[in-house]
């Protein structure tokens, strides 16, 4: 048997997975972390306490595996992507890590765009400047903070700083790379022109890897405290989107993965670099599989407007649940039942938190159109889902303008566990949906790349053959194929109607404070 | 002492009430009768149910009151507007009345608007062609039942054919009859040119009356059977609409009253004709002789309400059973937690289409602006809002026509929360007042008969005589500055999603 152990650090906690060659999990642990909000829309973690956390969740899953510390072969890290990490020359932290969610760069975000130009930006990144990204974190910091700006050797990406820790080594690779923004996606390097146009300098950036390539050896300090082998390999890894990509198997062209978390995500893997032009939210990064690039769209709330629902609405069904001992979602999913498809004419828009994907708009807002005497509750919950459903396909559509022939789209997430919203995607979608094995999709991404660093498989399309199997295979059912469609018709116009009237409602609240 | 008694022929029953001259309720009685609905979008009732329980309610209210019916000095008569009673010339019933809410007359509508045209449709009769109308139910019959057609020898409105019952006079009156749209609505007469142009002989049609005048009085026959007095006048009386507005006292300038029934009225009553060329708002002829009233109505206005109460308040109704409160109450204090302005949330209330101001009936229900943050009781305030909303639209189009308004009269369900009587305050920046009576038309029918009877001078004064204020509202200047922020984004909304409400209506 040969384990190996995926690390996925996330922003609610670390979470470590061991798997054997064949894909079975035979240990898992996990510890929380906190965030900090040190200013409104600011973000900070701590990665003193991303190590510490990660040592916990090592340990508890070497536990969980009942000692299995010393037949690990390898070590893969997947995380939350866009952390700006600063170390001094020492390699130690300069501040908190100013983490994805961060809006305070906005400024720097604007200069950005105004200094370079969209369409440059566009050739030398493959994607629309975001707030989130770190180029702007790093302008940030030189403007405000300009003393910890000059002590600062190396920037990492929260992923590669659990990297040094384990093995010394500085390192970043591909997938979470493209985050940067300062990364030539389409050639898998850094950009010296983005580095040289926005005064950065070069070496502040680690040598970058292919996600599966080794990138160091386990410490031996660090494999003593930990319980591991001493010089185990630790591959590139990933950012959590590609890491779960490839948990989803989602490494070759033609297959889709829809993950209804929170937020929702539609990524497909393609065989070139393809880039949106028309500023729809779409992300484009290297894959964590070599000579493949993700795309990926995202809706902002997509279970997290079902979770909305079910908080603030759903109050019969929490009590009846509780009652018989059911989760509240499965009681919510047996009134969406009792709807038809396509509710009557009852359309959602679930842009609650405004929206990624297709409209990269933070004045959207969500929307109930259509409600006539015939619409009760289960109309209610069930147009949300469908939504949802109909705002992750606003991503697929844009996937399959790429030329993505759409085979399969692989469902994950909590969403994916309803047959019944599965059976609503695969009749949005026009596409069979699948369900497999595997939950920790990132983690287990993680540790996939790592079997195929340390040589157990040769590629990672091999490895998912064998790791991944299907657990559920729903069809799309005509007639709803057929009625969908023509709703999505008009679900698809409503933002573009109101677009003006978001923007209009926004203005006025900002401005008298409502 | 004098009395008077006042007979509404509703919809669901008929409601008589005795009341003393200073407008008292002595004794009141009701009998329902069914509505039939032979086909989806029709709607019937049987005239002899109308006057079976119209003589009932009287008997029953002579006796059980113990009045004298010698005391009795008038009746005044209201009632559901619009059916089509059809008499053939032995004054029998031709067939089942074709009542206001039957939807059967599209194709009808289209070819009044076509023999007439559209403009000078509204410059006679002060509307559109609309189905509820009675214009449209006979020419229903024209086309459909032309057998029954042939043999018409007159038309009545419902409450038109109780008074032929009770006196033998066929006459109806302005306001009632303003809504046949066969009424020419600045000369309070008869519009011989619709008539002429729709093939309507004009002696089909009964006498017209002001509404206080007496138009006959109770026959020998009525008399036995009820139990009133032969030869008690009996007044032109008022549709339902006039004679409520009556009995809230909307009879002087600068008062009109809002109403939050299952639908929503704002209603103004005005001393020159005031017509919207647009067809948005309708202008009737008022019960008060000389006058006009101007109506704007919401479809889904209380049925809003009564929509998430059923929908969402399954939690509020099995409250309300173990608090024995009303769950609108619940509801109610629910909302109170909500700022104005529901935080940005914003709900259109065309759950049945609309009528004030957009005359569609493909609009449907909207919540505009949702987030994370919003709750139930967000969703709760905004449809109470959304429903203000869309009566400031009516509201609205009643200054646009120059009528004044000084103060606004709250009535129906909707108007006994404190909530949504405050709302409108504020969306209206006008104060708001309720009033004593909430026997509404029968009331205001009942103060025509005293008109009539010479009891009152005249409704003016029957109302000043009657009517009380009970309590006053006024607007709180920042609800009415943020009310102010929202309504254009309201408003723009409809202009935004008309097309896509009519392309779902489509699917």
């Amino acid at each position: 048997m040969s384990f190996f152990m995926g690390i996925d650090l996330g922003t609610s906690g670390v979470k470590v997975v061991v798997i054997d060659q064949n894909g079975q999990v035979v240990g898992t642990g996990s510890e929380e972390l906190t965030l900090d909000t040190p200013g409104p829309n600011w973000a900070e973690q701590h990665p003193n306490q991303w190590w510490s956390a990660t040592c916990s969740a090592i340990k508890a899953a070497l536990a969980d595996g009942g000692d299995i510390g010393n037949k690990i072969e390898g070590i893969g890290l997947s995380g939350q992507m866009l952390g700006a990490t600063f170390l001094d020359k020492n390699l130690d932290v300069i501040r908190p890590c100013i983490i994805w969610c961060d809006q305070r760069s906005s400024e720097e975000r604007d200069f950005i765009e105004e200094s370079i130009g969209m369409e440059h930006l566009l050739e030398l990144t493959a994607n629309y400047p975001l707030t989130g990204y770190v180029a702007p974190k790093i302008l940030w910091l030189r403007k405000n903070e300009p003393e910890a700006y000059e002590r600062v050797h190396k920037v990492l990406l929260p992923k590669d700083y659990l990297r040094l820790k384990l093995t010394g080594e500085l390192a970043a690779e591909v997938s979470d790379a493209g985050g940067t923004y300062l990364f030539d996606v389409k050639n898998r390097e850094w950009s010296s022109e983005m580095l040289e146009k926005l005064d950065i300098p070069g070496d502040f950036l680690p040598d970058v890897y292919e996600s599966v390539a080794v990138t160091g050896q386990l410490r031996k300090d660090v494999a003593e405290e930990l319980g591991l082998r001493e010089g185990i390999p630790v591959v590139g890894g990933g950012g959590d989107q590609t890491a779960g990509g490839v948990g989803n198997g989602v490494v070759d062209e033609g297959i889709v993965s829809s993950t209804i978390g929170t937020s929702g995500v539609v990524f497909a893997c393609v065989n070139k670099p393809q880039i949106d032009t028309k500023g729809r939210g779409i992300h484009t990064f290297c894959h964590s599989v070599e000579d493949k690039w993700a795309v990926f769209g995202c809706t902002l709330a997509a279970g997290g407007s079902y979770k909305w629902l079910r908080d603030k609405f759903s109050v019969v069904e929490k009590e009846f649940a509780r009652l018989r001992g059911m989760d509240t979602y499965d009681v919510m999913d047996l009134s969406a039942g009792k709807a038809q498809p396509g509710c009557g004419g009852l359309l959602f828009a679930p842009y609650l938190i405004g929206e990624r994907t297709p409209y990269p708009d933070p004045d959207a807002r969500g929307l109930f159109f259509g409600l006539t005497l015939r619409h009760g509750w289960p109309e209610i919950v069930r147009s949300v889902m469908e939504g949802v459903t109909f705002s992750l396909r606003d991503s697929l559509e844009i996937l399959r303008e790429f030329g993505v022939n759409v085979k399969q789209v692989r469902a994950s997430g909590g969403g994916a566990k309803s047959p019944l919203w599965r059976q609503m995607q695969a009749d949005i979608f026009n596409t069979e949906v699948i369900t497999t094995n595997v939950e920790e999709g990132p983690a287990v991404g993680a540790a996939i790349m790592s079997a195929v660093g340390s040589g157990y498989y040769s590629t990672v399309q091999e490895a998912c053959k064998k790791i991944i199997k299907p657990l559920s295979k729903t069809e799309p059912i005509k007639e709803n194929v057929e009625l969908y469609e023509d709703l999505y018709g008009i679900y698809k116009s409503l933002y573009p109607t109101l677009k003006d009237t978001f923007k209009k409602e926004a203005e006025i609240m900002k401005k008298w404070s409502l | 002492m004098a009395y008077l008694l006042g007979i509404d022929i509703g919809t669901s029953g008929t409601k008589t009430v005795l009341f003393d001259e200073r407008g008292n309720t002595v004794h009141s009685a009701v009998e329902e009768y069914p509505m039939y609905q032979p086909h989806i979008g029709w709607a019937e009732q049987q005239p002899q149910d109308w006057w079976n329980a119209v003589v009932n309610t009287i008997k029953e209210v002579i006796k059980k009151s113990g009045v004298n019916a010698h005391d009795i000095k008038g009746i005044g008569l209201s009632g559901q507007m619009h059916g089509a009673v059809l008499l053939d010339k032995e004054y029998k019933v031709l067939r089942p009345a074709i009542i206001w809410c039957d939807q059967r007359t599209h194709k009808e509508c289209d070819e009044i608007t076509e023999i007439i045209g559209k403009e000078r449709l509204i410059e006679l009769t002060a509307n559109p062609a609309l189905t509820g109308f009675t214009a449209s139910k006979v020419m229903w019959i024209k086309n459909n039942q032309p057998e029954i057609f042939e043999r018409i020898h007159k038309v009545l409105l419902p409450k038109d054919y109780i008074r032929f019952m009770l006196t033998g006079e066929f006459a109806t009156e302005v306001s009632d009859a303003s809504g046949t749209q066969f009424l020419n609505i600045g000369e309070r007469n008869w519009s011989y040119e619709v008539l002429d142009k729709l093939g309507i002989p004009r002696n089909w049609m009964p006498d017209v009356y002001e509404s206080a005048e007496v138009s006959g009085t109770v026959s020998e026959k009525a008399a036995s059977l009820t139990g009133l007095k032969q030869g008690t006048p009996v007044v032109g009386g008022a549709g339902d609409q006039a004679a409520g507005a009556v009995g809230n006292g909307i009879v002087t300038t600068g008062v009109i009253s809002s109403t939050i029934g299952t639908s929503g009225v704002v209603f103004a009553y005005t001393d020159k004709v005031s017509i919207d060329g647009k067809g948005r708002v309708h202008t009737f002829c008022h019960a008060v002789p000389g006058t006009w009233h101007v109506m704007g109505v919401t479809q889904g206005a209380g049925l809003s309400l009564k929509w998430l109460r059923d929908n969402f308040g399954n939690m509020e109704i099995s409250l309300s059973k173990f608090l024995e409160i009303d769950p609108y109450v619940l509801m109610d204090q629910e909302a109170e937690k909500s700022p104005p302005g529901s935080q940005g949330l914003i709900y259109l209330p065309y759950l049945m289409g609309e009528r004030t101001p957009h005359l569609d009936p493909h609009a449907k229900g909207v919540f505009f602006g949702l987030t994370a943050k919003h709750t139930r009781q967000d969703v709760i305030r905004s449809v109470m809002e959304g429903v203000s909303y869309s009566l400031r639209d009516c509201f609205e189009i009643i200054r646009e026509l120059d009528i004044e308004v000084n103060e606004v009269r709250a009535s129906g369900g909707g108007g006994r929360s404190r909530l949504w009587r405050q709302m409108q305050a504020d969306m209206f920046n006008r104060d708001i007042v309720t009033i004593n009576s909430s026997e509404g038309p029968a009331l205001g029918v009942a103060l025509l008969a005293g008109v009539g009877a010479g009891i009152y001078d005249n409704v003016p004064q029957a109302c000043e005589a009657t009517i009380k204020r009970e309590s006053i509202q006024r607007p709180i200047p920042e609800n009415v500055e943020v009310y102010d922020k929202y309504y254009p984004i309201y408003k723009g909304l409809y202009a935004d999603l008309k097309d896509k409400f009519k392309e779902i209506s489509m699917i």
